[in-house]
Protein backbone atom coordinates (compact mmCIF):
# COMPACT_ATOMS: atom_id res chain seq x y z
CA UNK A 1 0.00 0.00 0.00
CA UNK A 2 1.45 3.33 -1.03
CA UNK A 3 2.43 5.66 1.76
CA UNK A 4 1.36 8.61 -0.38
CA UNK A 5 -2.00 7.73 -1.91
CA UNK A 6 -5.05 5.98 -0.47
CA UNK A 7 -7.44 4.93 -3.24
CA UNK A 8 -10.21 3.22 -1.28
CA UNK A 9 -13.18 2.22 -3.46
CA UNK A 10 -15.14 0.71 -0.57
CA UNK A 11 -15.82 3.91 1.37
CA UNK A 12 -15.22 5.43 -1.29
CA UNK A 13 -12.40 7.83 -0.51
CA UNK A 14 -9.25 9.10 -2.21
CA UNK A 15 -6.58 10.76 -0.12
CA UNK A 16 -3.10 12.06 -0.69
CA UNK A 17 -0.52 12.32 2.07
CA UNK A 18 0.67 15.90 2.23
CA UNK A 19 4.28 14.84 2.67
CA UNK A 20 4.17 14.21 -1.09
CA UNK A 21 3.95 17.99 -1.40
CA UNK A 22 6.68 18.81 1.10
CA UNK A 23 9.49 16.24 1.11
CA UNK A 24 12.77 16.82 -0.71
CA UNK A 25 13.19 13.03 -1.15
CA UNK A 26 9.89 12.93 -3.03
CA UNK A 27 11.12 15.67 -5.35
CA UNK A 28 14.33 13.74 -6.05
CA UNK A 29 12.27 10.64 -6.89
CA UNK A 30 9.99 12.73 -9.12
CA UNK A 31 12.99 14.04 -11.05
CA UNK A 32 14.34 10.58 -11.84
CA UNK A 33 11.12 8.57 -12.10
CA UNK A 34 8.76 11.11 -13.65
CA UNK A 35 10.47 14.07 -15.30
CA UNK A 36 13.26 11.92 -16.75
CA UNK A 37 10.81 9.27 -17.95
CA UNK A 38 8.01 11.30 -19.54
CA UNK A 39 7.35 13.44 -22.57
CA UNK A 40 7.87 17.11 -21.62
CA UNK A 41 6.55 20.08 -23.59
CA UNK A 42 9.22 22.14 -25.37
CA UNK A 43 7.35 24.61 -27.54
CA UNK A 44 4.98 25.14 -30.41
CA UNK A 45 5.81 24.74 -34.08
CA UNK A 46 4.93 28.40 -34.69
CA UNK A 47 7.73 29.51 -32.34
CA UNK A 48 10.31 28.20 -34.82
CA UNK A 49 8.32 28.94 -37.95
CA UNK A 50 11.30 29.68 -40.20
CA UNK A 51 14.64 27.95 -40.69
CA UNK A 52 17.24 29.45 -38.31
CA UNK A 53 14.59 30.47 -35.72
CA UNK A 54 15.61 29.37 -32.25
CA UNK A 55 14.31 29.56 -28.67
CA UNK A 56 16.48 29.05 -25.63
CA UNK A 57 14.56 27.89 -22.57
CA UNK A 58 14.57 25.46 -19.68
CA UNK A 59 12.82 22.11 -20.06
CA UNK A 60 12.84 19.52 -17.29
CA UNK A 61 15.51 21.46 -15.44
CA UNK A 62 17.92 21.59 -18.39
CA UNK A 63 18.77 24.58 -20.61
CA UNK A 64 17.87 23.64 -24.18
CA UNK A 65 17.90 25.18 -27.63
CA UNK A 66 14.71 24.62 -29.67
CA UNK A 67 15.61 25.36 -33.28
CA UNK A 68 14.53 24.87 -36.88
CA UNK A 69 17.67 24.02 -38.84
CA UNK A 70 18.50 25.14 -42.37
CA UNK A 71 17.19 21.79 -43.65
CA UNK A 72 13.73 22.64 -42.24
CA UNK A 73 13.84 20.03 -39.46
CA UNK A 74 13.09 20.99 -35.89
CA UNK A 75 15.73 19.95 -33.38
CA UNK A 76 16.42 20.32 -29.66
CA UNK A 77 19.96 20.48 -28.27
CA UNK A 78 21.26 20.88 -24.74
CA UNK A 79 22.31 24.52 -24.47
CA UNK A 80 25.89 23.74 -23.45
CA UNK A 81 29.15 23.76 -25.37
CA UNK A 82 30.67 20.26 -25.73
CA UNK A 83 34.11 21.76 -25.05
CA UNK A 84 33.79 23.30 -21.58
CA UNK A 85 30.04 23.74 -21.02
CA UNK A 86 29.30 27.43 -21.68
CA UNK A 87 25.69 28.07 -22.64
CA UNK A 88 25.69 28.87 -26.36
CA UNK A 89 22.47 30.88 -26.64
CA UNK A 90 22.27 33.77 -24.20
CA UNK A 91 19.26 35.36 -25.92
CA UNK A 92 15.84 33.78 -25.34
CA UNK A 93 15.08 33.84 -29.07
CA UNK A 94 16.57 34.78 -32.39
CA UNK A 95 17.66 33.59 -35.77
CA UNK A 96 21.05 31.98 -36.27
CA UNK A 97 22.90 30.22 -39.03
CA UNK A 98 25.76 29.42 -36.65
CA UNK A 99 26.13 29.29 -32.88
CA UNK A 100 29.56 30.41 -31.77
CA UNK A 101 30.73 29.87 -28.22
CA UNK A 102 32.25 33.11 -26.96
CA UNK A 103 34.64 31.28 -24.61
CA UNK A 104 36.95 29.46 -27.08
CA UNK A 105 35.19 30.24 -30.38
CA UNK A 106 34.01 26.71 -31.14
CA UNK A 107 31.33 27.17 -33.81
CA UNK A 108 28.31 24.96 -34.53
CA UNK A 109 25.77 25.08 -37.33
CA UNK A 110 22.07 25.14 -36.52
CA UNK A 111 21.88 21.38 -37.00
CA UNK A 112 24.32 21.01 -34.11
CA UNK A 113 27.47 20.05 -36.05
CA UNK A 114 30.85 21.40 -34.97
CA UNK A 115 31.95 23.27 -38.06
CA UNK A 116 35.01 25.20 -36.93
CA UNK A 117 37.31 25.83 -33.99
CA UNK A 118 40.59 27.70 -33.60
CA UNK A 119 43.83 25.72 -34.09
CA UNK A 120 42.14 22.40 -34.83
CA UNK A 121 45.46 21.05 -36.17
CA UNK A 122 47.02 20.99 -32.71
CA UNK A 123 44.51 18.38 -31.61
CA UNK A 124 46.15 15.95 -34.04
CA UNK A 125 44.63 13.22 -36.26
CA UNK A 126 42.66 11.60 -33.43
CA UNK A 127 40.46 14.64 -32.92
CA UNK A 128 36.88 13.35 -33.10
CA UNK A 129 35.10 16.35 -34.58
CA UNK A 130 32.13 14.24 -35.80
CA UNK A 131 31.24 13.37 -32.23
CA UNK A 132 31.78 16.79 -30.71
CA UNK A 133 28.56 18.33 -31.94
CA UNK A 134 25.80 19.62 -29.69
CA UNK A 135 24.13 16.99 -27.52
CA UNK A 136 20.62 16.39 -28.84
CA UNK A 137 17.60 15.71 -26.65
CA UNK A 138 17.33 11.89 -26.58
CA UNK A 139 13.84 11.97 -28.13
CA UNK A 140 11.87 14.71 -29.86
CA UNK A 141 8.43 14.38 -31.46
CA UNK A 142 5.47 16.60 -32.19
CA UNK A 143 1.74 16.15 -32.25
CA UNK A 144 -0.65 18.74 -33.73
CA UNK A 145 2.15 21.32 -33.69
CA UNK A 146 3.06 20.75 -30.03
CA UNK A 147 6.69 19.62 -29.65
CA UNK A 148 7.66 17.36 -26.76
CA UNK A 149 11.03 15.96 -25.77
CA UNK A 150 11.99 13.06 -23.54
CA UNK A 151 15.18 12.37 -21.63
CA UNK A 152 14.31 8.66 -21.78
CA UNK A 153 15.64 7.25 -25.06
CA UNK A 154 13.39 4.17 -24.73
CA UNK A 155 10.10 5.91 -24.03
CA UNK A 156 7.03 4.91 -26.03
CA UNK A 157 6.27 7.16 -29.02
CA UNK A 158 4.47 10.43 -28.31
CA UNK A 159 1.21 9.53 -30.03
CA UNK A 160 0.87 6.37 -27.97
CA UNK A 161 1.86 8.24 -24.81
CA UNK A 162 -0.81 10.89 -25.42
CA UNK A 163 -3.57 8.24 -25.52
CA UNK A 164 -6.94 10.06 -25.26
CA UNK A 165 -5.30 13.47 -24.89
CA UNK A 166 -4.46 13.63 -28.61
CA UNK A 167 -8.10 14.25 -29.47
CA UNK A 168 -8.21 17.30 -27.20
CA UNK A 169 -5.03 18.76 -28.68
CA UNK A 170 -6.71 18.31 -32.07
CA UNK A 171 -9.84 20.15 -30.92
CA UNK A 172 -7.64 23.17 -30.22
CA UNK A 173 -5.20 22.81 -33.12
CA UNK A 174 -8.07 22.66 -35.63
CA UNK A 175 -9.63 25.94 -34.50
CA UNK A 176 -7.48 27.99 -36.86
CA UNK A 177 -8.15 27.89 -40.58
CA UNK A 178 -4.40 28.40 -41.12
CA UNK A 179 -3.33 26.58 -37.98
CA UNK A 180 -2.52 28.00 -34.57
CA UNK A 181 0.25 30.31 -33.43
CA UNK A 182 1.80 31.33 -30.16
CA UNK A 183 1.31 35.08 -29.74
CA UNK A 184 4.78 36.65 -29.33
CA UNK A 185 5.84 36.85 -25.70
CA UNK A 186 5.32 34.73 -22.64
CA UNK A 187 4.34 35.14 -19.01
CA UNK A 188 7.02 33.70 -16.75
CA UNK A 189 6.31 33.68 -13.07
CA UNK A 190 6.76 31.66 -9.92
CA UNK A 191 4.55 30.23 -7.21
CA UNK A 192 5.75 29.38 -3.71
CA UNK A 193 4.00 26.03 -3.76
CA UNK A 194 4.49 22.43 -4.85
CA UNK A 195 4.17 21.93 -8.61
CA UNK A 196 1.48 19.30 -8.24
CA UNK A 197 -0.88 21.90 -6.79
CA UNK A 198 -0.84 23.65 -10.14
CA UNK A 199 -1.72 20.38 -11.88
CA UNK A 200 -4.82 20.23 -9.69
CA UNK A 201 -5.65 23.92 -10.00
CA UNK A 202 -5.42 23.78 -13.81
CA UNK A 203 -8.40 21.45 -14.00
CA UNK A 204 -10.54 22.24 -10.99
CA UNK A 205 -14.06 23.51 -11.67
CA UNK A 206 -15.03 23.44 -8.02
CA UNK A 207 -13.01 26.56 -7.14
CA UNK A 208 -14.41 28.69 -9.97
CA UNK A 209 -17.36 30.28 -8.21
CA UNK A 210 -15.79 31.03 -4.81
CA UNK A 211 -12.24 31.91 -5.80
CA UNK A 212 -12.91 33.73 -9.05
CA UNK A 213 -15.91 35.76 -7.94
CA UNK A 214 -14.30 39.07 -8.94
CA UNK A 215 -13.62 37.81 -12.44
CA UNK A 216 -17.18 36.52 -12.91
CA UNK A 217 -18.65 39.77 -11.59
CA UNK A 218 -16.71 41.59 -14.30
CA UNK A 219 -17.86 39.21 -17.02
CA UNK A 220 -21.50 39.47 -15.92
CA UNK A 221 -21.19 43.26 -15.91
CA UNK A 222 -19.86 42.97 -19.49
CA UNK A 223 -23.08 41.24 -20.52
CA UNK A 224 -22.24 37.54 -20.34
CA UNK A 225 -25.03 35.07 -19.70
CA UNK A 226 -23.55 31.89 -18.34
CA UNK A 227 -24.80 29.00 -20.35
CA UNK A 228 -22.88 26.07 -18.90
CA UNK A 229 -25.42 23.31 -18.51
CA UNK A 230 -23.25 20.23 -19.05
CA UNK A 231 -19.78 19.29 -17.94
CA UNK A 232 -17.65 16.20 -17.59
CA UNK A 233 -14.35 15.09 -16.16
CA UNK A 234 -12.58 12.44 -18.25
CA UNK A 235 -9.71 10.02 -17.70
CA UNK A 236 -7.71 10.11 -20.94
CA UNK A 237 -5.23 7.38 -19.96
CA UNK A 238 -1.57 7.47 -18.89
CA UNK A 239 -2.28 10.10 -16.22
CA UNK A 240 -3.76 12.65 -18.63
CA UNK A 241 -7.20 14.12 -17.98
CA UNK A 242 -9.56 16.83 -19.13
CA UNK A 243 -12.64 18.64 -17.86
CA UNK A 244 -15.00 19.95 -20.50
CA UNK A 245 -18.12 22.10 -20.44
CA UNK A 246 -20.62 23.17 -23.08
CA UNK A 247 -20.59 26.88 -22.27
CA UNK A 248 -18.54 30.02 -22.55
CA UNK A 249 -16.98 31.74 -19.58
CA UNK A 250 -15.38 34.77 -21.15
CA UNK A 251 -16.22 38.38 -21.72
CA UNK A 252 -18.54 38.56 -24.73
CA UNK A 253 -17.16 40.08 -27.92
CA UNK A 254 -18.39 43.63 -28.51
CA UNK A 255 -21.69 43.63 -30.47
CA UNK A 256 -20.11 45.40 -33.44
CA UNK A 257 -17.91 42.33 -33.98
CA UNK A 258 -20.89 39.96 -34.25
CA UNK A 259 -20.60 39.66 -38.07
CA UNK A 260 -16.92 38.65 -37.69
CA UNK A 261 -17.77 36.10 -34.99
CA UNK A 262 -20.55 34.63 -37.16
CA UNK A 263 -18.29 34.48 -40.19
CA UNK A 264 -15.65 32.67 -38.17
CA UNK A 265 -18.19 30.15 -36.91
CA UNK A 266 -19.46 29.66 -40.47
CA UNK A 267 -15.95 29.01 -41.76
CA UNK A 268 -15.36 26.49 -38.99
CA UNK A 269 -18.57 24.58 -39.70
CA UNK A 270 -17.79 24.52 -43.41
CA UNK A 271 -14.29 23.19 -42.73
CA UNK A 272 -14.90 20.58 -39.98
CA UNK A 273 -18.67 19.97 -40.04
CA UNK A 274 -21.45 20.76 -37.57
CA UNK A 275 -20.74 17.95 -35.15
CA UNK A 276 -17.01 18.68 -34.76
CA UNK A 277 -17.63 22.42 -34.61
CA UNK A 278 -20.05 21.74 -31.74
CA UNK A 279 -17.33 19.73 -29.99
CA UNK A 280 -14.90 22.62 -30.40
CA UNK A 281 -17.42 25.00 -28.85
CA UNK A 282 -17.38 25.12 -25.08
CA UNK A 283 -14.40 24.83 -22.76
CA UNK A 284 -11.62 22.35 -22.03
CA UNK A 285 -9.03 22.17 -19.27
CA UNK A 286 -6.45 19.57 -20.31
CA UNK A 287 -3.39 18.32 -18.42
CA UNK A 288 -0.87 16.08 -20.16
CA UNK A 289 1.11 14.21 -17.54
CA UNK A 290 3.21 15.38 -15.87
CA UNK A 291 3.35 19.16 -16.27
CA UNK A 292 1.68 20.55 -19.40
CA UNK A 293 -1.67 22.29 -19.20
CA UNK A 294 -3.79 23.65 -22.04
CA UNK A 295 -6.85 25.61 -21.02
CA UNK A 296 -9.39 26.85 -23.56
CA UNK A 297 -11.87 28.45 -21.21
CA UNK A 298 -12.58 32.17 -21.45
CA UNK A 299 -12.46 32.96 -25.15
CA UNK A 300 -8.69 32.68 -25.04
CA UNK A 301 -6.32 29.73 -24.85
CA UNK A 302 -3.38 29.45 -22.50
CA UNK A 303 -0.70 26.78 -22.57
CA UNK A 304 1.58 26.44 -19.59
CA UNK A 305 4.37 24.33 -18.18
CA UNK A 306 5.84 24.39 -14.72
CA UNK A 307 8.82 22.79 -13.02
CA UNK A 308 9.76 22.34 -9.37
CA UNK A 309 12.84 24.20 -8.19
CA UNK A 310 12.14 23.10 -4.60
CA UNK A 311 9.25 21.22 -3.06
CA UNK A 312 7.72 24.57 -2.10
CA UNK A 313 8.64 26.63 -5.20
CA UNK A 314 7.91 26.21 -8.89
CA UNK A 315 8.63 28.23 -12.01
CA UNK A 316 5.80 28.61 -14.50
CA UNK A 317 5.78 29.67 -18.14
CA UNK A 318 2.52 30.50 -19.90
CA UNK A 319 1.84 31.42 -23.49
CA UNK A 320 -1.19 32.60 -25.46
CA UNK A 321 -2.23 30.31 -28.30
CA UNK A 322 -4.46 31.76 -31.01
CA UNK A 323 -5.61 31.04 -34.57
CA UNK A 324 -2.97 32.19 -37.01
CA UNK A 325 -4.13 34.93 -39.39
CA UNK A 326 -6.90 35.92 -36.98
CA UNK A 327 -8.70 39.19 -37.75
CA UNK A 328 -6.92 41.90 -35.69
CA UNK A 329 -10.19 43.00 -34.08
CA UNK A 330 -10.93 39.44 -32.92
CA UNK A 331 -7.34 39.08 -31.78
CA UNK A 332 -7.76 42.27 -29.72
CA UNK A 333 -10.90 40.86 -28.07
CA UNK A 334 -9.05 37.61 -27.44
CA UNK A 335 -6.17 39.53 -25.82
CA UNK A 336 -8.61 41.35 -23.53
CA UNK A 337 -10.11 38.00 -22.49
CA UNK A 338 -6.66 36.52 -21.99
CA UNK A 339 -5.29 39.36 -19.91
CA UNK A 340 -8.26 39.60 -17.60
CA UNK A 341 -8.27 35.92 -16.68
CA UNK A 342 -4.89 34.39 -17.43
CA UNK A 343 -1.54 35.54 -16.33
CA UNK A 344 -0.06 36.59 -13.02
CA UNK A 345 -1.49 40.13 -13.21
CA UNK A 346 -5.08 39.51 -14.25
CA UNK A 347 -8.28 39.26 -12.22
CA UNK A 348 -8.09 35.50 -11.66
CA UNK A 349 -4.66 33.82 -11.70
CA UNK A 350 -3.22 35.93 -8.85
CA UNK A 351 -5.97 34.49 -6.65
CA UNK A 352 -5.05 30.96 -7.75
CA UNK A 353 -1.39 31.70 -6.97
CA UNK A 354 -2.35 33.01 -3.55
CA UNK A 355 -4.50 29.95 -2.83
CA UNK A 356 -1.70 27.54 -3.76
CA UNK A 357 0.82 29.46 -1.67
CA UNK A 358 -1.59 29.38 1.25
CA UNK A 359 -1.94 25.60 0.84
CA UNK A 360 1.82 25.27 0.98
CA UNK A 361 1.94 27.38 4.15
CA UNK A 362 -0.70 25.05 5.61
CA UNK A 363 1.38 22.00 4.72
CA UNK A 364 3.86 22.95 7.42
CA UNK A 365 1.33 21.20 9.66
CA UNK A 366 1.36 18.06 7.50
CA UNK A 367 2.33 15.78 10.40
CA UNK A 368 -0.93 16.70 12.16
CA UNK A 369 -3.21 17.43 9.19
CA UNK A 370 -1.91 14.56 7.14
CA UNK A 371 -4.29 14.00 4.26
CA UNK A 372 -5.72 15.99 1.37
CA UNK A 373 -9.10 14.68 0.29
CA UNK A 374 -9.65 14.28 -3.44
CA UNK A 375 -12.82 12.21 -3.38
CA UNK A 376 -15.38 14.32 -5.23
CA UNK A 377 -17.24 12.20 -7.74
CA UNK A 378 -15.58 8.95 -6.71
CA UNK A 379 -18.20 6.28 -7.29
CA UNK A 380 -20.08 8.10 -10.07
CA UNK A 381 -19.51 7.16 -13.70
CA UNK A 382 -20.20 10.65 -15.12
CA UNK A 383 -18.31 13.05 -12.89
CA UNK A 384 -18.70 16.74 -13.67
CA UNK A 385 -16.11 19.49 -13.95
CA UNK A 386 -16.74 20.20 -10.26
CA UNK A 387 -15.69 16.67 -9.32
CA UNK A 388 -12.15 15.43 -9.00
CA UNK A 389 -11.59 12.40 -11.23
CA UNK A 390 -9.16 14.46 -13.28
CA UNK A 391 -6.89 14.93 -10.26
CA UNK A 392 -7.18 11.29 -9.26
CA UNK A 393 -5.96 10.28 -12.74
CA UNK A 394 -2.85 12.38 -12.22
CA UNK A 395 -2.21 11.12 -8.72
CA UNK A 396 -2.72 7.45 -9.68
CA UNK A 397 -0.15 7.72 -12.46
CA UNK A 398 2.19 9.66 -10.18
CA UNK A 399 1.80 6.97 -7.53
CA UNK A 400 2.41 4.21 -10.07
CA UNK A 401 5.69 5.74 -11.22
CA UNK A 402 6.94 6.38 -7.71
CA UNK A 403 5.85 3.19 -5.96
CA UNK A 404 5.08 0.66 -8.69
CA UNK A 405 1.49 0.29 -7.45
CA UNK A 406 -0.76 -0.44 -10.46
CA UNK A 407 -3.76 1.90 -10.61
CA UNK A 408 -7.30 0.65 -11.11
CA UNK A 409 -9.12 3.14 -13.36
CA UNK A 410 -12.55 4.36 -12.30
CA UNK A 411 -15.42 3.09 -14.46
CA UNK A 412 -16.48 5.81 -16.88
CA UNK A 413 -19.81 6.16 -18.66
CA UNK A 414 -19.41 6.85 -22.37
CA UNK A 415 -19.25 10.55 -23.21
CA UNK A 416 -22.44 11.65 -24.96
CA UNK A 417 -21.85 14.61 -27.26
CA UNK A 418 -23.03 17.78 -25.57
CA UNK A 419 -24.78 18.93 -28.76
CA UNK A 420 -25.10 18.03 -32.45
CA UNK A 421 -24.44 21.60 -33.42
CA UNK A 422 -23.43 24.84 -31.79
CA UNK A 423 -26.98 26.11 -32.20
CA UNK A 424 -28.34 23.07 -30.40
CA UNK A 425 -25.81 23.44 -27.54
CA UNK B 1 17.34 85.25 -19.62
CA UNK B 2 18.08 83.52 -22.98
CA UNK B 3 15.42 81.35 -24.64
CA UNK B 4 17.49 78.26 -23.76
CA UNK B 5 17.45 79.29 -20.11
CA UNK B 6 13.74 80.09 -20.36
CA UNK B 7 12.81 76.72 -21.81
CA UNK B 8 15.04 74.95 -19.31
CA UNK B 9 13.31 76.81 -16.49
CA UNK B 10 9.91 75.92 -17.96
CA UNK B 11 10.87 72.28 -18.20
CA UNK B 12 12.22 72.29 -14.66
CA UNK B 13 9.01 73.82 -13.46
CA UNK B 14 7.02 71.20 -15.34
CA UNK B 15 9.16 68.44 -13.92
CA UNK B 16 8.51 69.73 -10.42
CA UNK B 17 4.76 69.68 -11.09
CA UNK B 18 4.94 66.15 -12.47
CA UNK B 19 7.06 64.90 -9.57
CA UNK B 20 4.53 66.28 -7.13
CA UNK B 21 1.77 64.60 -9.09
CA UNK B 22 3.61 61.25 -9.11
CA UNK B 23 4.37 61.44 -5.39
CA UNK B 24 0.71 62.21 -4.66
CA UNK B 25 -0.42 59.40 -6.95
CA UNK B 26 1.87 56.88 -5.23
CA UNK B 27 0.70 58.07 -1.84
CA UNK B 28 -2.86 57.17 -2.86
CA UNK B 29 -1.77 53.74 -4.11
CA UNK B 30 0.30 52.91 -1.02
CA UNK B 31 -2.61 53.93 1.20
CA UNK B 32 -4.99 51.74 -0.88
CA UNK B 33 -7.09 54.84 -1.64
CA UNK B 34 -7.80 53.33 -5.02
CA UNK B 35 -11.21 54.95 -5.44
CA UNK B 36 -9.34 58.28 -5.53
CA UNK B 37 -6.52 56.84 -7.64
CA UNK B 38 -8.86 55.72 -10.40
CA UNK B 39 -10.09 59.33 -10.72
CA UNK B 40 -6.65 60.16 -12.12
CA UNK B 41 -7.40 58.50 -15.47
CA UNK B 42 -8.83 60.30 -18.47
CA UNK B 43 -12.00 58.64 -19.82
CA UNK B 44 -10.10 56.58 -22.42
CA UNK B 45 -7.02 56.19 -20.25
CA UNK B 46 -5.39 52.78 -19.94
CA UNK B 47 -2.98 51.06 -17.58
CA UNK B 48 -0.46 48.92 -19.42
CA UNK B 49 2.21 46.51 -18.21
CA UNK B 50 4.02 44.89 -21.16
CA UNK B 51 5.02 41.25 -20.99
CA UNK B 52 8.49 41.23 -19.39
CA UNK B 53 10.10 39.31 -22.25
CA UNK B 54 9.05 41.99 -24.78
CA UNK B 55 9.04 45.32 -22.91
CA UNK B 56 8.76 47.33 -26.15
CA UNK B 57 5.98 45.17 -27.57
CA UNK B 58 2.79 46.51 -29.14
CA UNK B 59 -0.29 45.42 -27.16
CA UNK B 60 -2.01 44.46 -30.42
CA UNK B 61 0.84 42.12 -31.39
CA UNK B 62 2.43 40.78 -28.22
CA UNK B 63 1.39 39.24 -24.92
CA UNK B 64 0.98 41.79 -22.13
CA UNK B 65 0.54 41.33 -18.38
CA UNK B 66 -1.95 44.17 -17.97
CA UNK B 67 -3.87 46.16 -20.59
CA UNK B 68 -6.73 47.66 -18.61
CA UNK B 69 -9.28 50.00 -20.12
CA UNK B 70 -11.64 52.00 -17.90
CA UNK B 71 -14.07 49.11 -17.58
CA UNK B 72 -11.47 46.61 -16.38
CA UNK B 73 -9.73 49.20 -14.18
CA UNK B 74 -13.05 49.84 -12.49
CA UNK B 75 -13.47 46.12 -11.77
CA UNK B 76 -9.88 45.72 -10.68
CA UNK B 77 -10.25 48.55 -8.17
CA UNK B 78 -13.66 47.40 -6.95
CA UNK B 79 -12.36 43.89 -6.39
CA UNK B 80 -9.33 45.18 -4.50
CA UNK B 81 -11.44 47.45 -2.30
CA UNK B 82 -14.05 44.75 -1.66
CA UNK B 83 -13.71 41.22 -0.39
CA UNK B 84 -13.21 39.23 -3.58
CA UNK B 85 -9.54 39.86 -4.38
CA UNK B 86 -8.20 36.99 -2.33
CA UNK B 87 -4.65 37.73 -3.40
CA UNK B 88 -4.94 40.98 -1.41
CA UNK B 89 -6.77 39.80 1.70
CA UNK B 90 -5.29 40.98 3.91
CA UNK B 91 -3.83 43.81 1.87
CA UNK B 92 -0.13 43.74 1.13
CA UNK B 93 1.99 46.61 2.34
CA UNK B 94 3.14 48.48 -0.72
CA UNK B 95 5.75 51.21 -0.93
CA UNK B 96 6.55 53.10 -4.13
CA UNK B 97 9.85 54.89 -4.75
CA UNK B 98 9.81 57.14 -7.80
CA UNK B 99 12.84 58.94 -9.10
CA UNK B 100 14.84 60.06 -12.14
CA UNK B 101 11.78 61.89 -13.40
CA UNK B 102 12.14 63.20 -16.96
CA UNK B 103 9.45 65.16 -18.76
CA UNK B 104 8.97 66.22 -22.33
CA UNK B 105 6.09 68.05 -23.96
CA UNK B 106 4.18 65.83 -26.39
CA UNK B 107 1.52 66.40 -29.06
CA UNK B 108 -1.92 67.79 -28.27
CA UNK B 109 -0.58 69.53 -25.15
CA UNK B 110 0.08 66.17 -23.53
CA UNK B 111 3.20 65.47 -21.49
CA UNK B 112 5.45 62.46 -21.89
CA UNK B 113 6.89 61.30 -18.57
CA UNK B 114 9.61 58.78 -17.79
CA UNK B 115 10.55 57.89 -14.24
CA UNK B 116 12.28 55.01 -12.50
CA UNK B 117 10.36 53.02 -9.94
CA UNK B 118 11.12 50.54 -7.22
CA UNK B 119 8.05 49.13 -5.50
CA UNK B 120 8.40 46.94 -2.43
CA UNK B 121 5.52 44.69 -1.59
CA UNK B 122 5.30 42.81 1.70
CA UNK B 123 2.95 39.90 2.16
CA UNK B 124 3.03 37.05 4.70
CA UNK B 125 6.35 38.42 6.03
CA UNK B 126 8.05 38.24 2.65
CA UNK B 127 9.12 41.39 0.82
CA UNK B 128 9.65 41.48 -2.92
CA UNK B 129 10.94 44.33 -5.06
CA UNK B 130 9.57 45.27 -8.47
CA UNK B 131 11.91 47.48 -10.53
CA UNK B 132 11.27 49.29 -13.77
CA UNK B 133 10.45 52.46 -15.62
CA UNK B 134 7.22 54.40 -15.84
CA UNK B 135 6.43 55.62 -19.35
CA UNK B 136 3.33 57.75 -18.96
CA UNK B 137 1.39 60.08 -21.19
CA UNK B 138 -0.42 62.76 -19.22
CA UNK B 139 -2.80 65.62 -19.94
CA UNK B 140 -3.75 68.46 -17.65
CA UNK B 141 -6.90 68.13 -15.60
CA UNK B 142 -8.42 66.14 -12.79
CA UNK B 143 -8.24 66.45 -9.00
CA UNK B 144 -4.43 66.46 -8.83
CA UNK B 145 -3.73 68.56 -11.91
CA UNK B 146 -2.94 65.76 -14.36
CA UNK B 147 -4.75 62.77 -15.84
CA UNK B 148 -3.34 59.55 -17.27
CA UNK B 149 -3.94 59.15 -20.98
CA UNK B 150 -1.66 56.15 -20.76
CA UNK B 151 -0.14 54.81 -17.56
CA UNK B 152 2.60 52.36 -18.39
CA UNK B 153 4.71 50.34 -15.91
CA UNK B 154 7.60 48.65 -17.73
CA UNK B 155 9.33 45.99 -15.65
CA UNK B 156 13.06 45.33 -15.82
CA UNK B 157 12.51 41.77 -14.63
CA UNK B 158 12.47 39.10 -17.34
CA UNK B 159 10.13 37.02 -15.20
CA UNK B 160 8.04 37.53 -12.07
CA UNK B 161 10.39 35.22 -10.20
CA UNK B 162 10.27 35.20 -7.23
CA UNK B 163 7.56 37.88 -7.11
CA UNK B 164 4.92 35.42 -8.46
CA UNK B 165 2.26 37.99 -9.37
CA UNK B 166 1.11 41.59 -9.58
CA UNK B 167 -2.05 41.74 -7.50
CA UNK B 168 -1.71 45.39 -6.44
CA UNK B 169 -1.25 48.63 -8.36
CA UNK B 170 2.32 48.67 -9.63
Amino acid sequence: MSEYVIDDRTVPRFRVNRKALVDQEVLELEKSKIFDKSWLYVGHDSEVANPRDFRARNVGGRPVIFVRSDDGRVRVFMNTCPHRGTTLCQEPSGSARFLKCYYHAWTFDNAGRLVSLPDEESYGPTFDRENLGLAPAPRLEQYAGFWFLSFDPDIVDLRTYLAGAGEYLDLVADQGASGMTVVPGSQDYSTAANWKLLVENSMDGYHGAPLHQRYFEMVIDAGATFNVTKSRGLDLGNGHAVVITNGELGRPAPPELAPLVDAKRGELVARVGEERAAKMHGTRNLVIFPNFALVDLVGAITIRTFFPVRPDYMEVTAWELAPADEDPRLRRTRADSFNTFWGPAGLATPDDIEALQACQRGFAAHREAVWSDISRGLGTESPTANDEIQMRCFWRRWNELLTGERPIPEPQAPLEPFAASVAAG
Amino acid sequence: MSTVDESRATLSGLRLEIEEFLFAECELIDAWRLDEWIELFSPFGRWLVPGPTLPDGDPNETLYLIDDDAFILHHRVNGLLGRTAHAERPKSRVRHLVGNVRVRPAEHEQISVRANFVVHRTRASITHAYVGEYQHLLERGGPLGFLFVERRSVLDHEALQPQSSISFIL
